[in-house]
């Protein structure tokens, strides 16, 4: 189990992270956030390779940053920028990195091809990388990942890259190896977590939002979400009304899903929150530039 | 009338207390196993093949000490006229093979951006760095002494052992002085400046006093030679354990 006991992050006069409290225990996490939420700081601090300011972070009562290579022998980590040697195939590359992980190059070969074979690049694990898609590359950072069979998997961003039936064959992965171990997964993208997390994280100026399941989440916005057609020259006097969460084009009207927490109009169709409406809800002022 | 009964503790003794006090923090604390531990694990565990964490370093430093060879051998002749600077080029420039060994090594990690998941393994880029120094290092010390026998066949007053010993004092002076720069403060331009500062430092001295420079590396008893080494090597060894377990430095150098 970690446990983050009030955790801070400052760089100079600037917090990224206050007084964080979490605990996380086996299962699939979803850490969501708009970017520059502070997901990675969090990422860093848990994969070691940043110490928080204030507060400590634990792994079964022990302190990670003293707990040192005992700690790094149960991680599993993939970077938002995952680098790589592009003279090396993913053989060699993973050799390596196996080697660096304290295993021996027999037990690692076979892990190699199993792994490869579970990220669909074992055709390739003799060809030099420098030829490699983004997604072909993000393949091999989630091989590396689980070289050491982690107990703790930390994944930033891991789906950039990744095309839908990339992603697809992602998900599947990432819930086979929440069972049995801690998988913490950032993103800003709903989809990838939302039907696989058991929890998910939410950060918000600089503090936990909600750590939760996905329906106890969506629970906040119960009643207030609902669905309309209106005219396409209604729409900005519409967004006066309710916060408006999606539009889409139907046989010449625009249906519109929105936000609205007074009493709702006879014609407005109320229907069930999902994990996206939270999000584009609680981080509307962020994420406007991205809808 | 109740008589109170004196309760009795069985008090242990001091002995035994400190025994027990000693009993819990050897089991609660972990034992930081020692630096050559450390290493000797390093070695049975990753061996020397995972040196060079790339076929291009390789290459660049195959390079480098044929570039350093070529120096030494093929137009010797250009600046060593006398023994003193037979003497003050070997110091000068020992160290510049182990210093093309080590820094490659960062500077490859940061344009591949492979360091957050080398930090993250059981060995970190650190532990790594200590292990190639001390290393080549060593490589640096054989390749020197070989030099040096070219240059004793060459020139006649040239004594092997003194050149040696200069030769390895340069080395580990020069190490320990790049390696206390890089644990204070690590940049690509703090390399620059170490390098810099070295072959500048050292010319600047024989420019000045051209003959100070020279007596001390010619006639300077090579008993304060041994000592200045010892005492290089020592620190050199220092520094490098702490650089081993330096984890966790904020960000990348």
């Amino acid at each position: 189990m970690i446990v983050l006991k009030d955790v801070s992050k400052r760089y100079g006069d600037f917090t990224a992270l206050h007084d964080i409290n979490l605990e996380f225990t086996n299962g699939l996490y979803g850490l969501l956030a708009p970017n520059g939420a502070g997901k990675t700081t969090m990422i860093k601090m848990l994969a070691t390779l940043m110490r928080p300011s204030g507060g400590e972070i634990l792994y079964d009562g022990k302190d990670i940053f003293q707990m040192e290579e005992t700690y790094r022998t149960l991680l599993g980590y993939l970077p938002q920028q995952f680098g790589f040697y592009k003279n090396y195939s993913p053989k060699q590359y993973l050799l390596y990195l196996a080697a660096l992980k304290g295993i021996g190059k027999k037990e690692a070969l076979v892990k190699i091809e199993e792994l490869l074979e579970k990220v669909a690049l074992p055709d390739v694990m003799n060809k030099k990388m420098k030829k490699f898609s983004g997604g072909m590359i993000q393949r091999v950072g989630i091989a590396q990942a689980l070289l050491n069979d982690p107990k703790v998997l930390i994944l930033d961003e891991p789906t950039a890259g990744l095309d839908p039936k990339e992603r697809a064959r992602f998900r599947h992965l990432l819930s086979e190896l929440g069972r049995d171990r801690l998988v913490l997964v950032s993103t800003h993208i709903v989809s990838d977590i939302e039907s696989i997390a058991n929890e998910i994280v939410m950060i918000k100026n600089r503090q936990i939002l909600y750590k939760d399941s996905v329906e106890k989440i969506c629970q906040t916005l119960e009643g207030h979400v609902y669905e309309t057609s209106i005219k396409y020259e209604e729409l900005d006097a519409f967004r006066n009304r309710a916060i408006l969460l999606s539009e889409k084009q139907e046989q010449g009207n625009t249906i519109v899903r929105f936000i609205h927490k007074g009493k709702p109009d006879v014609a407005w169709l109320p229907v069930t929150p999902q994990l996206e409406d939270v999000f584009l809800y609680e981080y509307r002022d962020d994420v406007d530039g991205e809808v | 009338m109740m008589r109170k009964e004196k309760m009795h503790i069985p008090m242990p003794d001091d002995e035994r207390m400190e025994m027990e006090i000693k009993k819990i923090v050897a089991q609660g604390l972990r034992r930081q196993p020692s630096f050559w531990v450390s290493l000797q694990t390093i070695v049975q565990q990753i061996g020397f093949r995972q040196l060079f964490s790339d076929r291009s370093e390789q290459v660049y430093l195959w390079m480098m000490a044929l570039m350093v060879g070529v120096i030494f051998f093929v137009k010797p002749d250009l600046a060593v006229e006398q023994v003193a600077d037979v003497y003050a080029f070997l110091f000068l420039v020992s160290p510049v093979l182990f210093f093309v060994f080590s820094v490659y090594t960062y500077a490859n990690k940061i344009t591949n951006g492979t360091y957050e998941v080398e930090m993250t393994c059981k060995y970190d880029v650190y532990q790594m760095i200590a292990f190639r120094m001390l290393a080549f290092s060593i490589v640096t010390i054989v390749m020197n002494a070989a030099m040096i026998a070219g240059f004793v066949a060459l020139y006649e007053n040239v004594a092997f052992l003194r050149a040696l010993v200069i030769s390895t004092t340069g080395l580990f002076v020069f190490s320990v002085f790049f390696l206390f720069v890089m644990w204070k403060r690590r940049s690509t331009m703090t390399v620059v400046v170490v390098i810099g500062s070295w072959l500048l430092g050292n010319i600047l001295a024989k420019q000045v006093n051209a003959s100070l420079y020279n007596d001390m590396l010619v006639h300077l008893p090579l008993v304060v030679y041994a000592l200045v080494l010892i005492g290089a090597a020592y620190m050199y060894v220092q520094l490098l354990k702490k650089f081993m377990r330096q984890h966790n430095a904020e960000g990348v150098f």
